[in-house]
């Protein structure tokens, strides 16, 4: 289960060209499928990646340079990449906090109800045992609640 | 993602065997017989009151002088009530047994004593009427008023005698017919509707629901058991794959770069001095500054 909106501009990292299908997966528990969302590919660098050739292009039409003017879009890229992985940072600072604080809140959420429904459970169980002896006892005895009650509080 | 194992691997599939409160309603249905279905005694009730009914309806007739409906309405409900009783009784002795309510005991032979008047009330009134399941009774007294000779006279009275005989033997069996319903029908009550019985069975169907409840309890804390821990691993690998995603684009762009150079220049000492360039890893170059980044991330 995905944990925030995507935008449609947006491409995850390793999954563009591949066939997605959601597939529903039974879990015991109610939120054990929420996971944060895949990483997103920092916009300004997917953009620049688009439109490298023609800038470089127009760039080398403009510029005129020679063999040593090897690394003339080295600055560009290099500022762009620290963005990205600036952009990067944010996210993960941004799921971090999803898993710690949303995502672990509705599990400690369910783990509290599943533990007092579990005490609940075995409480129930065991008076059940208990008053499913006493009944047996009665039926198979031929004796009366209140001789096995009687008896209960006598021994 | 496919779709493999829909329902996890073959070996763990549902097999053919029953299901714990499957099997346990099955073994419950075995302690019932087929007549001892609620069903059953309900029809069989309303049977035996509708054959009650017609037996009592024969001497309402003769012994009220209201409409012919009222006297079926009246028999019908007397029969209803002889039959519905014993149901009633058949519980309240159980309770009583068995100490499950208080005053049952009493409420039985309350209810004891009302089948009792009620059906003591019948036959008194079937008694009354006797005259009526005399066979033959009125032929008997014309002749007698009509011959006087002596023999005659001792025959007829012979004849009278017999006549009232059959008529009692009739009478009583009338009598007794709605009480051996209402005792048939205390029987199937007594004997299919044990509360004690009940109450043990449905308490054995609980008890296999609270297992499996606690078993699906445990399996849902386990596995919300470290589950945060993964997540977070989960979610930083994720984050290291980026980086390296992105470093991996960035370096491709800088050697597309040095190729559309070469390209432009068109000049074979210049396009292997950049694609010496686009391989080559300079300290001062992104990557290296890349790598100082990721470290301190």
């Amino acid at each position: 289960m995905s944990f925030w909106k995507k935008k449609d501009t947006q491409k995850s990292f390793g999954k563009q060209g591949d066939v997605e299908e959601t597939v529903s997966v039974r879990t015991y528990a109610p939120h054990l499928g929420l996971t944060p969302r895949d990483y997103m590919m920092p916009q300004l660098l997917a953009d620049f990646e688009t439109d490298f050739e023609r800038r470089a292009k127009e760039f080398l039409q403009n510029a005129n340079p020679d063999q040593y003017n090897g690394s003339y879009m080295d600055g560009v890229i290099c500022k762009l990449r620290d963005e990205a992985l600036v952009e990067l940072s944010l996210q993960r600072a941004d799921h971090v906090g999803s898993i710690a604080d949303l995502i672990s809140k509705l599990w400690n959420g369910d783990q509290i109800k599943a533990q007092a429904k579990l005490e609940q459970c075995t409480a129930e169980l065991e008076e059940t045992d208990r008053e499913l002896a006493k009944l047996r006892r009665v039926y198979h005895r031929g004796t009366s609640l209140s001789d096995e009650e009687k008896e209960m509080i006598g021994a | 993602m496919k779709q493999i194992n829909v329902n996890g691997v073959h070996a763990l599939r549902t097999e053919g065997y029953l299901l714990p409160i499957q099997a346990e309603l099955t073994l419950q249905d075995t302690e019932r017989a087929w007549w001892a279905h609620p069903a059953f005694i309900l029809f069989l009730t309303v049977a035996l009151s509708v054959l009650d009914a017609m037996v009592l309806y024969d001497i309402m007739d003769s012994a009220m002088t209201q409409s012919a409906w009222l006297g079926k309405l009246v028999a019908f409900g007397i029969a209803l009530v002889l039959n519905v009783i014993p149901l009633m009784i058949a519980k309240l002795t159980h309770q009583a047994i068995y100490n499950l309510k208080r005053f049952a005991g009493v409420w039985a032979l309350t209810g004891v004593l009302a089948f009792l008047l009620l059906f003591t009330g019948t036959v008194w009134l079937r008694f009354a009427y006797r005259d009526a399941y005399e066979a033959g009774s009125g032929v008997t007294q014309l002749e007698t008023t009509v011959e006087t000779g002596a023999a005659f006279s001792a025959a007829a009275e012979e004849n009278e005698e017999d006549a009232h005989a059959k008529g009692t033997a009739v009478v009583v069996l009338l009598s007794v017919e709605p009480l051996v319903t209402s005792v048939a029908n205390f029987l199937l009550a007594y004997f299919s509707e044990d509360e004690l019985r009940a109450r043990i069975n449905r308490l054995r169907l609980r008890r296999l629901e609270l297992l499996e409840a606690k078993s699906d309890l445990q399996a849902a804390l386990a596995n919300m058991d470290g589950d945060r821990q993964q997540l977070l691993q989960l979610d930083e690998a994720r984050y290291r794959a980026a980086r390296e995603v992105i470093t991996a684009r960035c370096e491709y762009l800088r050697a597309e770069a040095r190729r559309l150079l070469a390209e432009y220049l068109a000049d074979p000492a210049a396009t292997t001095k950049l694609s010496a360039e686009a391989v080559e890893t300079d300290p001062v170059s992104p990557p290296a500054r890349l790598h100082a980044l990721s470290e301190s991330a």
